[in-house]
């Protein structure tokens, strides 16, 4: 794989490694091409993160901005409508989407690296070490995701970092499932071994060799986790031991308010519920989209490979 | 095979304890406990809060507390609600069954929507029936339960009249309303589970389909459906089954949510308010339970698994 490259001094050699990692991504979202449905997915990811990151600029009113058109349903004013202290409904879902959408990626970035590090010395060590992390694995992963976010919320206390690191540990185990997996199918290859055999040492082998060859997979399970994430945070909120009220979140602007106007201004809950499965449904596909390539079973299938 | 067995019930023990310590040590790594809780507006004066957390046993070591509460659990005695001095093992046995029934139900509603959606979907692969198809599961596996239960009871009670009955009723004393309260909650549970389904099931539908099995039973002049019921169904279900072993964690998270929003006095509601009040005892037995459960299934739909697919090797 270094053909072509020559020997170079250690601050380069060490982008070369993020070269290593970031190639195989960007190959990745090249084959999108052939799959309009992930292709859409991916326009409509960027899109949909762009207008909630950038929600200062896009959204019609300020975040607390009272109108005083109490709990009106939808006009060209207000397109989503307007709550119960007449604040507009498009706006705060857009603000609410940051928060949302933070709190699912630092979980699904803490969870992920967590679960690749865990992941990769299971499959790539082995042994009693493989044994024992993944006794642990099975035990996290016997917990129901959000059982296991509000039991731990529940004894450190709500607020967005608790939250945040409660779902990175559901999402840790999950990752390190997968990522062990893809390890020992990369592990038996030839080059492994022939980088074994040049006596490379095993946390540069790791890092070199292995974890760039995993990338695709990795990417797949931290789309779909983010999913999971952005919604275990909407249900914990949903149920009030999430994120402080006061915070707009989707899950947030779910319960409370939300829930008891629901009846009389149900654009109080479509709008933000709407907003989160969008993401979702967006997230998924992607996911799945890109699992669809890497897999070359499903390629075969398509007619195209026999 | 019985090697096999014994070493996994084994790994079940060993994932037992390891699990009863996880949840021990989390409830109470934190200081602010039930103590101060339940000491209510007295719970400034100290003395008073020691006393009563040491007549809870909450002021021994957590080692201490650790090993007790596994002897008595051994026993059979899983201590008893802070709160309402219930004990656990009570409260567990009287929200089970609306568990257990809102499980059965949303599972039952999955698999019958699942089996025909999954199979036309992969017959059809690439049409535009098979790409609706997907496209309806990966929205119905996306959208949060809990909104979906939001918004049954907004449409249900402004168009349809319809608002979840409040108090509960048992199957055996009251059919008709027990059937009232669990309709909905079990399909909008059942929805996510059947879309899951049905992406197992076109996937392993679409590998058999490939097989020279296949082939042969079709070119022996068998009918499509004669071919699925005969030879795919029976094969493509394998994989599906270990997705039971993963739905169960579905399932239980999915109760946790729709049984709050529904009402439903289910081992999810418990669970909430346990959680709410600190009420150790009942969130220890409840969040066990769960987990012993789904490792139970795990356990079962690998040995399900093994014995359906002879050549799996189990070591």
């Amino acid at each position: 794989m270094a053909t072509g490259r020559t020997a170079t001094l250690a601050p380069s050699d060490r982008l070369g490694i993020l070269g290593d990692v970031v190639r195989p991504v960007l190959s990745l979202l090249k084959q999108l091409r052939r799959k309009p449905l992930g292709l859409i997915s991916l326009v409509l990811l960027v899109f949909l993160i762009s207008v909630t990151v950038f929600a200062s600029w896009v959204a019609p009113y300020a975040i607390d901005e009272a109108t005083d058109r109490f709990a009106q349903p939808p006009t060209l004013l207000n397109w989503f409508g307007t709550d119960h202290l007449g604040r507009d409904v498009l706006s705060r879902v857009l603000y609410g989407g940051q928060v949302s959408l933070r709190v699912g990626f630092v979980a699904v970035v803490i969870g992920l690296g967590v679960g690749v590090v865990v992941g990769v010395l299971s499959g790539y060590v082995g042994g009693w070490v493989d044994m024992v992390l993944q006794r642990v694995v099975d035990i996290l992963m016997a917990v129901p995701n959000i059982l296991l976010a509000l039991t731990i919320v529940a004894s450190f206390g709500a607020g967005i970092w608790n939250v945040t690191f409660a779902i990175a540990v559901g999402i840790a185990p999950r990752a390190a499932r997968v990522v062990r997996g893809s390890t020992l199918a990369v592990r038996g290859m030839p080059y492994i071994e022939a980088a074994e055999s040049l006596g490379m040492n095993s946390i540069r082998l790791m890092s070199r060799h292995v974890l760039p060859n995993i990338m695709a997979p990795i990417i797949v399970i931290a789309s779909i986790q983010l999913g999971v994430a952005i919604v275990v945070e909407a249900s914990l909120s949903f149920l009030g031991l999430g994120v402080p009220l006061n915070v707009p979140t989707w899950g947030n602007m779910l319960s409370g308010a939300g829930l008891r106007y629901m009846i009389r201004a149900p654009w109080m809950a479509i709008a933000p519920g709407l907003a989160l499965t969008l993401v979702v449904v967006a997230l998924n596909l992607f996911g799945d989209s890109l699992r669809d390539i890497l897999d070359p079973r499903l390629r075969g299938s398509r007619g195209s490979g026999h | 095979m019985y090697r096999y067995m014994l070493s996994r019930l084994g790994l079940l023990a060993v994932s037992l304890v390891g699990l009863s310590m996880l949840v021990f040590v989390l409830l109470r790594v934190v200081p602010g406990d039930a103590a101060v809780f339940l000491a209510g507006a007295d719970n400034s004066n100290i003395a008073h809060v020691e006393e009563i957390r040491a007549s809870l046993g909450l002021s021994d070591p957590i080692p201490v507390q650790y090993l007790r509460w596994v002897f008595a659990t051994l026993k059979g005695d899983m201590g008893q609600s802070l709160f309402t001095r219930e004990t656990v093992g009570h409260a567990l046995s009287v929200r089970l069954p609306v568990s257990v029934e809102l499980g059965l139900l949303s599972l039952t509603l999955a698999v019958i929507v699942a089996l025909p959606v999954g199979i036309i979907s992969a017959l059809k692969q690439d049409t535009w029936t098979d790409q609706s198809l997907r496209l309806l599961s990966i929205v119905g596996l996306a959208v949060p339960n809990f909104w979906l239960g939001t918004m049954a009871i907004v449409f249900g009670s402004r168009y349809l009249n319809w608002i979840p009955p409040v108090g509960y009723e048992s199957f055996f004393s009251s059919p008709s309303q027990n059937i009232q309260q669990f309709m909905i909650p079990a399909v909008i549970l059942g929805a996510g589970l059947s879309a899951s389904l049905v992406r197992m099931l076109r996937s392993s539908m679409l590998e058999v389909l490939r097989e020279d099995y296949i082939r042969t039973a079709r070119a022996k002049g068998l009918d499509t459906m004669s071919v699925v019921r005969r030879h795919m169904l029976k094969n493509a279900m394998i994989p599906v089954v270990t997705l039971f072993g993963i739905q169960a964690g579905t399932i239980v998270g999915g109760a946790v949510i729709i049984e709050n929003i529904f009402n439903l006095p289910g081992m999810g509601r418990l669970v909430i308010d346990a959680i709410s009040r600190r009420d150790y005892p009942l969130v220890q037995g409840v969040v066990m339970a769960f987990g012993t459960f789904i490792l139970m299934v795990n356990l079962v739909t690998d040995l399900v698994y093994v014995w359906l697919d002879p050549r799996i090797s189990y070591r």
